[in-house]
């Protein structure tokens, strides 16, 4: 099973970037995201006229990650509907959602190296103090947020078996997100209702235990954090499995499964 | 009978406008009942619109019908998909279905994973359809270097993968050349030969006539005619002009 997981995940990265050099794929993955990570953290440090950037470059190198998580699992069964690959998805016997994972696997271990990488390098730039910290820990926080991002990119796949307006839907996350996730505005300046709601999405307690790497030395907190952004995660995931049985069987009532 | 279609009834509802929502309601198969033999090819003919590849796609699990029951392999199309899935496969017309930039031979290995087969039957079955299609020299090329017909082709190996006991072709043959059609038209004939029962939709005669036990003539989403193709035609009377006369008439 682990076999053909990584068998199915590996054609679908191939399919996709067959057509790229080495020298375009590279640049694709390591400079597009430093360029992206540079911009938010400048933005941040005029905005808020801050000396220490640490807190901007965790959060914009998280959500950077993540975006590859819920952009690829979100578009998942779209492309292959504007393909005309989702019947045959649809018809096989194999588990929708680990077909969308299987899409997704080889993106997302490559956004891992690659913000990783950027986070390094923008690091450099930005005078973030990221050699005192424990890397391995970061590696640990990046993981179980891009888990639970997951979970809601699956979420949002189901979606897309009933609609064919992922864009709208995809990008109105992404900035909610943004806005909310506290990777660029402080959660606790926020209204009492956008606290609750940040709360409920990935990412949140993710970045907030990277940060806390920087600042404070407090393990059961970051456990705490680690633990519930896991859990998030899980709903999620627990949420797209209900998800995707139910929009598969209204998508086969109501014929939007294509274009028909 | 392997497939059984009884009082099959399925509309498209769609919704316009902005203030006033005006709802509109298309049927697309009216009530049609048929039944399929376990290794015949039975033939769906009938003008674009008829209500052919609703049908087709409702067998494939795809679409569920309004009214009516399907059954494939004696299982219901809509509420027993899971134990029909596994034992079937479609080839539909056209260049769409298959990655352009993976190998064919990567393609069908996508796909057998898709039906789980264990990889070392895969990996003989994906042989045998190459050779089949007459693929195997450009086995390790990327599909996106394809012609039409080539990509056709490789449709037909792609629906062979699972080893289905139910082949549904919808128009498998548009955009093929002669021979390109002449060889999904053997392949068929290899197929059924092996006990494999096809359903086929096709707008050109002479491939109905030639490889079809039964024939049923849909058209606005009702079943005008069903035979074999030598009981619908009169004596001296082609397909084609069994299919105006018996189609043409109520079109007119």
């Amino acid at each position: 099973m682990l076999r053909r997981f990584s068998h199915q995940a590996w054609l679908n990265f191939k399919g996709a970037n067959a057509a790229f050099s080495f020298e375009e794929f590279t640049l694709l993955r390591l400079l597009y995201p430093l360029v992206t990570l540079t911009f938010y953290v400048l933005l941040a440090a005029y905005s808020f006229n801050a000396e220490n950037l640490t807190h901007w470059v965790v959060g914009n190198s998280f959500l950077l990650c993540v975006n590859v998580s819920l952009f690829t699992l979100g578009q998942g069964f779209d492309s292959e509907r504007i393909d005309g690959r989702l019947r045959s998805i649809i018809v096989a016997p194999e588990n929708k959602l680990v077909a969308v994972l299987q899409k997704a696997a080889f993106p997302m271990l490559v956004s891992v190296i690659t913000v990783f990488a950027g986070f390094i390098v923008s690091s450099l730039i930005f005078s973030v103090p990221f050699y005192e910290i424990n890397l391995w820990l970061f590696m640990v926080v990046v993981i179980v947020s891009m888990f639970a991002a997951s979970g809601l990119g699956l979420l949002l796949a189901a979606l897309s078996l009933m609609t064919d307006s992922m864009h709208l839907i995809l990008n109105t996350m992404n900035y909610v997100l943004m806005i909310f996730c506290g990777a660029n505005f402080p959660i606790a300046q926020m209204p009492a209702w956008a606290g609750v709601l940040s709360q409920a999405l990935p990412l949140t307690r993710g970045i907030e235990a990277a940060n806390m790497l920087f600042t404070q030395n407090n393990p059961a907190a970051f456990a705490g954090l680690i633990f519930g952004e896991f859990v998030i995660g899980a709903i999620f995931f627990l949420l797209a499995f209900l998800a995707i049985k139910y929009a598969e069987r209204t998508a086969i009532r109501r014929a939007s499964l294509e274009l028909f | 009978m392997i497939i059984e279609v009884n009082e099959f009834k399925r509309t498209y509802t769609t919704y316009k406008g902005w203030v006033s929502r005006k709802k509109e309601t298309v049927t697309a198969v009216n009530g049609i009942s048929f039944a399929v033999e376990k290794g015949t090819i039975f033939g769906l003919l009938g003008q674009n619109g008829a209500g052919k590849t609703t049908t087709i796609k409702t067998l494939i699990t795809l679409l569920a019908p309004t009214s009516g029951t399907c059954k494939v392999l004696g299982y219901d199309t809509f509420r027993q998909a899971k134990q029909i899935r596994p034992r079937i496969n479609f080839i539909f017309g056209g260049e769409l279905g298959v990655y352009r930039r993976l190998s064919a031979r990567d393609n069908l290995a996508y796909f057998s994973n898709l039906y789980h087969v264990p990889p070392s039957v895969a990996k003989a079955r994906i042989e045998d359809a190459l050779d089949l299609v007459g693929l195997t020299d450009k086995a390790d090329i990327l599909c996106e270097t394809f012609s039409k017909g080539m990509l056709q082709r490789l449709q037909i190996a792609r629906g062979l993968v699972n080893d289905p006991e139910i082949l549904f072709c919808d128009e498998p043959t548009v955009g093929l050349d002669p021979l390109g059609a002449r060889m999904l038209r053997d392949v068929l004939k290899v197929l059924r030969g092996r006990g494999k029962t096809i359903m086929l939709t096709t707008h050109y005669m002479p491939e109905a006539d030639e490889l079809c036990d039964t024939i049923a003539l849909i058209d606005g989403g009702v079943i005008v005619a069903m035979d074999t193709p030598s009981m619908l035609k009169n004596d001296g009377e082609s397909l084609d002009d069994a299919y105006v006369r018996l189609v043409g008439k109520k079109e007119g």
